[in-house]
């Protein structure tokens, strides 16, 4: 019994060790960052005073910032990045080196975005049909045709067939002009009764 | 890889709608219809986790007409029952 816990603990310790420079690695900038990874740190390898060195952050050609470099270990200086928008970022030490940072999109939100969207999607066309609320059941059409656009005009993440691509765009849409259309034309229907 | 909040936030505002609409509870159904109202108005101006295209603005629109509609009708239902 006594084994076992102190087999378990020592478990636990090795674990935790193991987990330390996981952590510390995800702290640090690399050529591309998903715009969920930022804040990051962009380090460099010096072993004078870091202070002396400067750091000069640039979009495009626009310069953002100017800032000194930190001491983040003995070897090494860190300074902090921190934009958010999508696109390169570049950067020059004084010392003359120099990097770039590309900040991309995370695909994952993109799955999410449309999971949701069809979860609203599915919701409404179940209480309008359930409920009888055409608004719902239009409302739910319109939203279908709109992902259809979305995904002509952004496609899918990972998604490089192009015939696929369009072949679900069609069926999308025509779901959601179908389900604009229904309740459009139950109503024409019932007033051309009633006259 | 990790969930934004305002996905979890979306889901939960919609699983109260239904909720409401099974139950036939006004107050869960005013409550719901508030929270995407609220949603509707944050995608607006902050957008989907950075996301920013044709489908979170119609997202936005979406939520913000569907609230007032289910606001309203809602209310709208409440007052009859009164009068």
């Amino acid at each position: 019994m006594k084994k076992k816990f102190i087999f378990k603990t020592t478990l636990i310790y090795f674990l935790m060790v193991l987990l330390i420079p996981i952590v510390m690695a995800l702290d640090e900038c690399k050529g591309t960052m998903l715009i969920n990874e930022i804040p990051c740190e962009v380090l460099l390898s010096y072993t004078g005073d870091c202070t002396t060195i400067g750091i000069k952050f640039y979009n495009r050609s626009t310069l953002l910032d100017d800032r000194l470099m930190l001491q983040y270990s003995p070897f090494s200086c860190n300074q902090t990045f921190n934009y958010t928008g999508l696109g390169t970022y570049s950067f020059n030490f004084s010392t003359g080196d120099s990097g770039t940072i590309t900040l991309e999109e995370d695909d994952n939100q993109q799955y999410y975005l449309y999971l949701v969207s069809f979860i609203i999607f599915f919701i409404l066309v179940g209480a309008g049909y359930h409920y009888d609320i055409d608004e719902f059941i239009m409302v739910a059409g319109i939203l279908a045709m709109i992902i259809g656009i979305n995904l002509f005009n952004n496609s899918f993440p990972n998604l490089i067939n192009d015939f696929l691509k369009n072949s679900i765009v069609v069926v999308i849409w025509g779901v959601g002009a179908y389900l604009i259309l229904a309740p459009a034309m139950k109503f024409f229907e019932e007033w051309r009764d009633k006259e | 890889m990790t969930v934004g909040f305002i996905f979890v936030a979306i889901v939960l505002s919609f699983f109260l709608l239904v909720i409401a609409l099974i139950l036939k509870d006004y107050i869960i159904g005013m409550l719901a219809s508030l929270g995407i109202m609220c949603l509707g108005v944050y995608i607006t101006i902050y957008n989907i986790e950075n996301i920013n295209n044709i489908l979170t603005q119609s997202l936005a629109t979406i939520f913000m007409c569907l609230g007032f509609y289910i606001f309203i009708s809602g209310s709208l239902e409440k007052i009859k029952e009164y009068m």
